[in-house]
């Protein structure tokens, strides 16, 4: 079973997402940047949902540590309206995927199948 | 001066305060207490919440739900911030009955509270919760509302989005309704609705101004296409607000049918309305442009150099022209505004 | 002949402080209902309308930095995190004889690009300008020292943007500040030419990322003294001088500019240590001489944290500083005071600030002067002189518990109940201590200014973030 770690420290959406990936996939969940890099760190993981915005380090800062050494370990960025405009940013530090908030879990479900299939 | 009066007063004062001090310690004592049970209420539902919202068949929630002390005021937690993160979450059955359960008696009595904020909320929450069996209480509410204030423009905004286009005809009884009211109006109305509302806003049955500029601010925001013709027709009007609102939209559509109708913006009167043609001209790389634009560069109003100079950014050609106008261009402003564009385009490509 | 001169000045200073004391309850008692009235509201439109205004609007922040090594780069790392569509950043580094700008020009990435401004207003000389190429909207200015006012005009002339905002280095805007600041800007399609909002004491507190996570008060009596105060200015402030758009932006509190208006008005002054203050007047002279119909607005949130000093010494300074920008900014714009051209400012911000915020200190110095001659001499009579005790710690600590309290009812930010009690209580001792040390501070200050009129132009400057 793919293994998939969910940053976000929004509780609600951290545990919908939980909800809806964890029938598929193995899941894990972080609710700040920090212990995301912890988890990260000790495991690998097929794809990391990574909140843009989270308190101690952000996604991005996230990312660039993630990216020093694991290149296939598939990242999905989920991003607000307001920070639309930094995403060419994330792309370049190495996002694979994006996500604006809100969404339905259902179309997050079929996005990461769709990521986790190819 | 009797100094009898200064003791007496500064004595009252100080016990006053020291009164009023106990009391109010009192008082952040059980406000802290009561917040601390509701934010452990809260964690302890979120889990069940969440599986219920995937699946309401999985009604552990609600039997949770039943059995704790805050019940309205938890949920109404979780529901605002399942509604913040989720799409879709107006039309979500689970919020509504959710909702309309356990929240209507207790919204019904806040509308009615003497506290602004109190009622200012309720009408937020009523919004994102999409509570439709409020809407009689609240039309009622409009009808008696004689002031624009904030609150009735939420009002408005609450009834619309519980699909109840009447809000329109409500606000033409205000002359001084902004454009911005009656585009979150738009925005708020179901899609078929939307449109025949903007036709006829278009067409301006109603003799309202303002209603047909938020129309076609709105057209230009939201990308819709079909009305560009309409748009375009517009240009031609007498009424420069609304030539410049055109303008703006045909800005944000991104196309026009016909470029040369852009041609007598460049040298109108008005700079908002060269500053939008010069922005249309780049975005749609309208080369035969160029020429013209580099002309604006020069103009007095730093609006329209800087948008000149941005469009001109947006040609393949661009950095060339820019470098050889930062040299050139008779206009000491224009020289200056080129070398900076030129100078953003070299620092972004570093 | 003596004592009666006394009697006389004993009579008018107790007056004084009585009629200071009963206006402040007036305006307390009114700002009560309208502070009460907007508290709790749950703040969602913002995302609504900076979806609306896609592309417009967009705002230039200033950060000048002098000797700030430490701070610099994440200051612009919590800038980079503002909610808010269109923004550049572009860090003035004024001269800095630390690692300021190597700092930034490592952790941005940033590259030299050729000079490309136009020069609104002269400035000291410019060595060099950077460009992130990570974060293009990053941009870093090296120049030569000219102090705080010289760096924003730097900054305000290459910035790209129509609206401009400045920042210190110890200050954190919260998520949405800028856009809170700029609300009123967008919503009168700028016809707002300036906005101030309100900046609250940081110490104690958690912040992290824009983002208060904790809130809590310092151990530091003299901080909570500063909180204190500031209790009482929100409380004023919200109502008088907002309500009335008469206010003149107080040191230290964050504000957006129409650059445009700035520059027409020359931007800001070298010459002050208030500029931020004398702009603002000067701005809204500048309009009132126009016969314009813009104004100057305050937002009555809280949208900006701040360090507040915890050494008697830095405070001091300070003090000093604020009441020489004071005084040097109401004699600059003496021609307004009581002026009725220029309106509400000339009749009311004005004199309220000469007679109060300037002129109390002289008052209420020769208060304690009188109590202790009293006392202590036989100056005056001992019954006047307990009066004028007794009135003093009613203006010093009775009011300022009394604001404590209100707060407490209104929008009861500190969430423990030792929070309430410790704020209290310290409020109460502030007659006996803090007050007087001010008093004397800002006399120093008045006499400051006084000195440097006689010798101008010898500006030696501290760091900007004192």
């Amino acid at each position: 079973m793919k293994k998939i770690l969910i940053a976000d420290d929004e509780d609600i959406l951290r545990i919908l997402i939980a909800d809806t990936l964890e029938d598929d996939f193995e899941i894990e969940e972080a609710e700040d940047g920090k212990e995301a890099l912890e988890k990260i760190r000790e495991n690998e993981y097929d794809l990391i949902v990574l909140d843009y915005m989270m308190p101690h380090l952000t996604g991005l800062e996230v990312l660039e540590e993630v990216r020093k050494d694991q290149n296939h370990t598939k990242v999905l960025m989920l991003t607000a309206k307001a920070q639309d405009a930094d995403r060419e940013k994330a792309i370049s530090t190495g996002a694979d995927f994006f996500m604006s908030k809100p969404f339905s879990p259902m179309e997050l479900l079929s996005l990461v199948e769709n990521i986790l299939a190819s | 001066m009797n100094i009898y009066f200064f003791w007496v007063l500064i004595a009252f004062l100080f016990l006053s305060q020291l009164l009023l001090l106990l009391v109010l310690s009192f008082r952040k004592l059980l406000i802290n207490k009561k917040e601390q049970t509701i934010s452990q209420q809260y964690d302890k539902l979120t889990e069940s919440f969440s599986s219920y919202m995937l699946d309401s068949t999985d009604d552990h929630f609600l039997e949770e739900l039943y059995n704790i002390s805050h019940q309205t005021i938890v949920l109404e937690r979780l529901l605002n911030h399942y509604v913040a993160v989720t799409k879709g979450s107006a039309n979500s059955s689970q919020v509504t009955q959710l909702s309309e359960t356990y929240l209507t008696e207790r919204y019904t009595k806040q509308l009615k509270r003497r506290n602004w904020a109190i009622r200012m909320n309720t009408l937020y929450f009523i919004e994102d919760f999409h509570m439709k069996s409020l809407t009689p209480f609240l039309k009622e509410k409009l009808h008696k509302s004689f002031r624009l204030d904030q609150e009735t423009q939420q009002l408005i905004r609450t009834l619309t989005s519980l699909n109840e286009p009447m809000t329109l005809s409500v606000m033409a009884r205000y002359v001084d309704a902004p454009v911005r009211l009656y585009i979150d109006v738009f925005k708020r109305l179901q899609l078929d609705i939307q449109l025949e509302e903007l036709d006829a806003a278009l067409k301006n049955e109603h003799n309202n101004k303002v209603l047909k500029y938020a129309a076609v601010s709105y057209i230009g925001m939201t990308g819709l296409m079909g009305f560009l013709p309409r748009i375009e027709e517009e240009l031609l009007s007498d009424d420069e607000e609304l030539r410049i609102q055109a303008l703006k939209s045909i800005q944000h559509l991104q196309y026009i049918s016909s470029p040369s109708l852009l041609t007598p913006f460049f040298h109108s009167t008005s700079w908002q309305e060269r500053m939008f043609a010069a922005r249309i001209a780049g975005k749609l790389q309208l080369s035969r442009y160029q020429e013209v634009l580099s002309e604006l560069l020069g103009d007095s109003v730093w609006w329209v150099r800087y948008s000149s100079a941005e469009a001109l950014t947006q040609f393949a050609d661009g950095d060339i022209l820019l470098s050889h106008l930062s040299a050139n261009h008779p206009d000491r402003y224009a020289r200056d505004m080129a070398t900076q564009w030129e100078a953003s385009l070299l620092g972004s490509e570093k | 002949m003596m004592h009666s001169f006394f009697f006389v000045l004993s009579t008018l200073i107790i007056g004084y402080l009585l009629f200071s004391s009963l206006s402040y309850l007036g305006l307390f008692a009114l700002a009560f209902r309208k502070v009460k009235n907007e508290n709790n509201l749950v703040h969602r439109e913002s995302t609504e309308i900076l979806l609306r205004n896609q592309n417009t609007y967009p705002v230039s922040i200033l950060v000048p930095a002098y000797n700030e090594e430490v701070g610099v780069v994440s200051t612009v790392r919590s800038l980079l995190a503002l909610e808010y569509p269109q923004k550049e950043v572009i860090v003035i580094d004024d001269g800095s004889k630390d690692m300021t700008s190597e700092q930034m020009i490592k952790e941005f990435k940033m590259t030299q690009i050729p000079f490309a401004f136009r020069t609104h207003i002269p400035t000291a000389e410019i060595e060099a300008i950077y460009q992130s190429t990570i974060f293009p909207y990053i941009r870093l200015i090296k120049k030569a020292n000219g102090g705080k006012a010289d760096a924003l005009n730097a900054g305000i002339n290459l910035s790209s943007f129509a609206y401009f905002c400045a920042i210190d280095g110890d200050s954190i805007l919260e998520n949405d500040g800028l856009y809170k600041t700029m609300k009123p800007i967008i919503e009168s399609d700028g016809q707002v030419i300036v906005t101030g909002g309100s900046v609250r004491i940081a110490n104690g507190s958690t912040i992290s990322r824009s983002k208060v996570e904790v809130i809590d008060l310092p151990r530091h009596p003299v901080v909570i003294m500063q909180i204190v105060e500031y209790f009482r200015a929100f409380l004023i402030g919200r109502l008088a001088l907002s309500q009335l758009n008469i206010l003149l932006i107080v040191s230290g509190a964050f504000g957006v500019f129409n650059k445009e208006r700035v520059i027409q008005a020359g931007g800001y002054n070298k010459n002050t240590v208030g500029e931020d203050m004398e702009l603002v007047v000067r701005l809204h002279r500048l309009l009132r001489e126009e016969k314009s119909k813009q104004r100057i607005e305050y937002v009555p949130d809280p949208v900006c944290w701040t360090e507040a000093p915890e050494s008697l010494e830095v405070l001091q300074s300070q003090r000093i500083r604020w009441q020489r920008g004071l005084f040097e900014t109401l004699w600059t714009h003496r021609k307004m005071m009581l002026n009725p051209k220029y309106g509400a400012v000339g009749m009311l911000s004005m004199p309220y600030f000469l007679f109060i915020e300037l002129l109390g200190a002289v008052f209420e110095f020769l208060g304690y002067f009188i109590i202790f001659g009293g006392f202590f001499f036989s100056l005056v009579d001992p019954t006047i002189a307990l009066i004028m005790f007794i009135v003093t710690i009613l203006y010093g600590s009775l009011i300022s518990a009394l604001a404590v309290l209100l707060e407490e009812l209104t929008l009861h930010k500190y969430p423990k109940v030792s929070h309430l009690m410790r704020l209290y209580f310290w409020a109460l001792t502030e007659a006996f201590w803090y007050r007087p040390l001010m008093v004397i501070w800002r006399i120093q200050g008045i006499f400051a200014a006084f000195r440097k009129t006689a010798h101008w132009g010898d500006m030696k400057r501290k760091g900007i973030s004192t």
